[in-house]
């Protein structure tokens, strides 16, 4: 360990932490929630073709590693004409990745509604959407909620792995100062702890957040 | 005559569980309807509402004509839902609003009724049923009888011309029976049209104006309460009557 290094390149580590890291995070995890809920709302509503659709894409992506994803968007499309940036490309994988994971995880909420609201909003004259949207999807987010938040710490860790596909994020940027200073394990301890630092802030966020969408549970 | 059916059917994987039930209802009846457990009470009620969609069989609601052999259009169910309404067993509250906005809920999403029209209307129902104080609680800060008086009071918000009960008080402890079952009366002394699948035999007999008594999925006997009570004239109606006061 060598204190100096680790002071040092403290900010230098950081700073790609706070301007792309958690970015990326953010903006791929806002996708991945949209792609999720749709992709899940499709299966709730048991809508022909674009539920076999929703199946394929769940079993294709989780059936894959997000490393190989990466590449395949990033090195692999080139080849047919299709040249993504870094960045979009990292965004476009971990928010298609996220999304699939994430939408079992919605799917598995909205079944555990009791049917029994969504008939009561039938029978004071909503329609189904209007039900979905007021009663079953609010509720079905609360129950997801722990699990989602889950997936988003995952998330920041697996944003790591854009350092593969040359995104400058917090990996790289160590990768290229150790490259220059060889002190390998203070380095790597070193983004290790700020990926803890992330978790953990986000771990206090996600019990906030649950205590807030209690509201309606027994108290 | 508001509402008539004849010879409903409805059938569930194979199994027969409506065998052409036939029912008409005036203005300001209150119908029970009694029978043992899996005779197909609740499906008859929810085949009225469109919850199940019956296989065979007509609806004349009002001015609306319905052939369940032909498809059901979604406009007409959508018209007749919202001229009826509906009390669940298990209440159904929607759990993520307060008592308020449960009863408002039909009336602003639906209705696109004024939110403060809404509230208004919404507060007297309450105190109508004895829970003004409750306004603000989640259905799980509730009793199951103040669940269920809710649940009445939702029915009522959008001014339903018949409203459908499904053994309101079957879930309830005992001793909070007695609340539902007040506020029921009280409905039905204001003439509010009813049909009520219930246990509670003493409401069928002193609140109901006629009773219908179900069994394996045909109506057996029904007739004005007091006489259907007093002189049963079917064998199978006798014997549930004697059943049920043996528990
Ligand atoms: N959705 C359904 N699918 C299959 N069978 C059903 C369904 N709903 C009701 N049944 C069956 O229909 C029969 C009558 O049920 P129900 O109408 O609930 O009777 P009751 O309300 O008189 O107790 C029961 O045997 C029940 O299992
Ligand atoms: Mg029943």
């Amino acid at each position: 360990m060598n204190l100096q290094v680790f002071i040092d390149s403290f900010w230098k580590i950081l700073l790609p932490g706070l301007t792309v890291s958690i970015p990326l995070t953010v903006i791929s995890f806002s996708l991945a929630m949209v792609i999720a809920i749709i992709t899940a709302l499709i299966q709730f509503a048991n809508i022909k073709i674009l539920k076999d659709l929703a199946r394929f894409y769940i079993w294709f992506i989780r059936g894959t590693p997000l490393l190989v994803q990466l590449f395949v968007v990033f090195y692999g499309l080139p080849s047919i004409g299709i040249t993504i940036q870094a960045i979009p490309a990292a965004i476009i994988v971990f928010s298609i990745n996220e999304g699939a994971y994430c939408a079992e995880t919605m799917r598995g909420a909205l079944e555990s509604i009791p049917k029994g609201q969504l008939e009561a909003g039938y029978c004071v004259g909503m329609s189904y959407i209007q039900t979905i949207y007021r009663i079953v999807l609010p509720q079905a987010l609360r129950v997801a909620f722990p699990s989602l938040f889950n997936a988003l710490i995952s998330l920041v860790k697996d944003t790591s792995l854009a350092s593969n596909i040359t995104v400058t994020e917090m990996m790289m940027q160590t990768r290229m100062i150790n490259a220059k200073v060889y002190e390998a394990l203070t380095l790597y301890l070193e983004v290790a702890l700020i990926y803890l630092m992330f978790s953990t802030i986000l771990t206090y966020i996600q019990r906030w957040g649950e205590k807030k969408l209690s509201s309606y549970e027994k108290h | 005559m508001l509402l008539e059916v004849k010879n409903i059917h409805k059938t569930f994987d194979d199994m027969h569980i409506l065998k052409g039930i036939d029912l008409s209802v005036n203005k300001g009846d209150v119908i029970a309807i009694i029978g043992p457990s899996g005779s197909g009470k609740t499906t008859f009620l929810r085949c009225l509402n469109f919850l199940a969609i019956a296989d065979e069989g007509t609806m004349v609601f009002d001015d609306k004509k319905i052939n369940f052999a032909e498809k059901v259009s979604k406009s007409d169910i959508s018209d007749i839902r919202k001229r009826t309404a509906f009390v669940f067993q298990n209440y159904n509250l929607f759990f993520n609003k307060t008592a308020l906005q449960n009863v408002t809920e039909g009336l602003i999403v639906a209705r696109k009724v004024n939110k403060d029209v809404a509230n208004k209307k919404a507060m007297a129902l309450l105190e109508k049923v004895g829970l003004a104080d409750r306004a603000d609680y989640y259905p799980s800060q509730l009793s199951g009888g103040q669940q269920q008086r809710v649940a009445i009071a939702r029915a009522l918000a959008t001014d339903p011309e018949i409203i459908y009960f499904d053994e309101p008080t079957s879930a309830l402890d005992p001793e909070l029976i007695g609340e539902v079952l007040n506020v029921m009366k009280q409905l039905a002394k204001e003439g509010m049209t009813m049909i009520v699948v219930t246990h509670e035999m003493n409401f069928a007999k002193e609140v109901s104006s006629r009773t219908i008594f179900m069994d394996d999925g045909i109506i057996v006997e029904s007739g004005e309460s007091k006489k259907f009570f007093d002189h049963p004239k079917q064998e199978r109606t006798k014997a549930f009557l004697k059943m049920l006061e043996k528990e």
